[in-house]
């Protein structure tokens, strides 16, 4: 693994300066309502991108094991408005339970 | 979780505490895992956060002083207490913002703390089904992300770039391309 303290470091100036932007530079001003819907469908397009390398990439190619079980019991568990800290049980505990099978 | 990805408790508080944004250090300790570097991490959290620029822009009316100070207020406005301050559409609340945005920097870095010492004495992540924990807690932001059809557009270019690529390109680097996922739902 690549060292931990360069990534905080990176991530959080880019996570400030983000949050410091608006207020700071552009204040008053309005942003066009293109670049505004633009910039706000970046975070589902990368959520979704984020899940799905997360429950279907292993090693450099793709696969379909027990994580798309915890998935499934997740989208179950949002479905039905569950907390996220036992919608986030409900997952582990299925994709652990799989494994055993 | 974040052990999983080589942090100790005191790097991952610590991660807490400076960048402060949960989805974008969830996503970065994804790339790490993935086998991606310190840019790819950050280049995805440039393109996770950019929301946070219109909500910067948005609140700005509320934030007064000197530029250092409005810099430091604007670090408190976290997606939470973006959504809770803004009193009637397009109007925020200064006291709740603030507020909400103390609460929940100070619950997410002491979570943060408790978290990963409490998780230090378990077992292996595999056998516990952590591996499963990452994927569920995006769904969880995501859903709620979905309701114009053009983000469930993006959410499906931004996957579907993202598996295609992941054979291909070096690990990390299909995440950042698939922000360009988010163009799909321009042309609707």
């Amino acid at each position: 693994m690549t060292a931990p303290w360069t990534t905080i470091v990176v991530v959080a100036a880019v996570a400030i300066l983000l949050r410091a932007a608006g207020p700071a530079l552009l204040g008053g001003h309005r942003l066009a309502p293109k670049l505004v819907s633009i910039l706000g469908l970046l975070a589902p397009a990368l959520l979704a991108a984020l899940i799905a390398t997360q429950v279907f990439s292993r090693e450099r190619g793709l696969a379909v094991d027990e994580r798309l079980l915890g998935l499934v019991v997740a989208g179950l568990a949002i479905y039905a408005r569950f907390p996220i800290p036992i919608t986030l049980a409900l997952a582990a505990s299925a994709t652990a339970g799989a494994r055993l099978i | 979780m974040a052990g999983a990805a080589g942090f100790s408790p005191v790097a991952a508080t610590a991660f807490s505490a400076i960048a402060a944004t949960g989805s974008g250090q969830f996503a970065a300790l994804s790339v790490l895992q993935a086998g991606g570097g310190a840019p790819a991490a950050g280049l995805t959290v440039l393109a996770l956060n950019a929301r946070a620029i219109p909500m910067g822009v948005a609140v700005a009316p509320v934030l007064r002083g000197a530029v250092w100070r409005r810099v430091l207020v604007a670090q408190l406005v976290f997606d939470e207490s973006w959504a809770l301050a803004q009193v009637e559409p397009g109007r925020w609340d200064r006291r709740v913002l603030l507020t909400t945005g103390a609460v929940v920097y100070v619950s997410w870095v002491a979570g943060t703390a408790f978290g990963t010492i409490g998780a230090a004495s378990l077992g292996d992540p595999q056998r516990l089904g952590l591996d499963a924990v990452f994927p569920a807690f995006f769904l969880a932001l995501l859903v709620p992300l979905l309701r114009p059809s053009h983000a469930i557009a993006a959410a499906i270019g931004g996957a579907g770039i993202a598996l295609a690529l992941t054979p291909i390109l070096p690990p990390g680097l299909p995440i950042v391309a698939a922000a360009t996922g988010c163009l799909v739902g321009i042309r609707r």
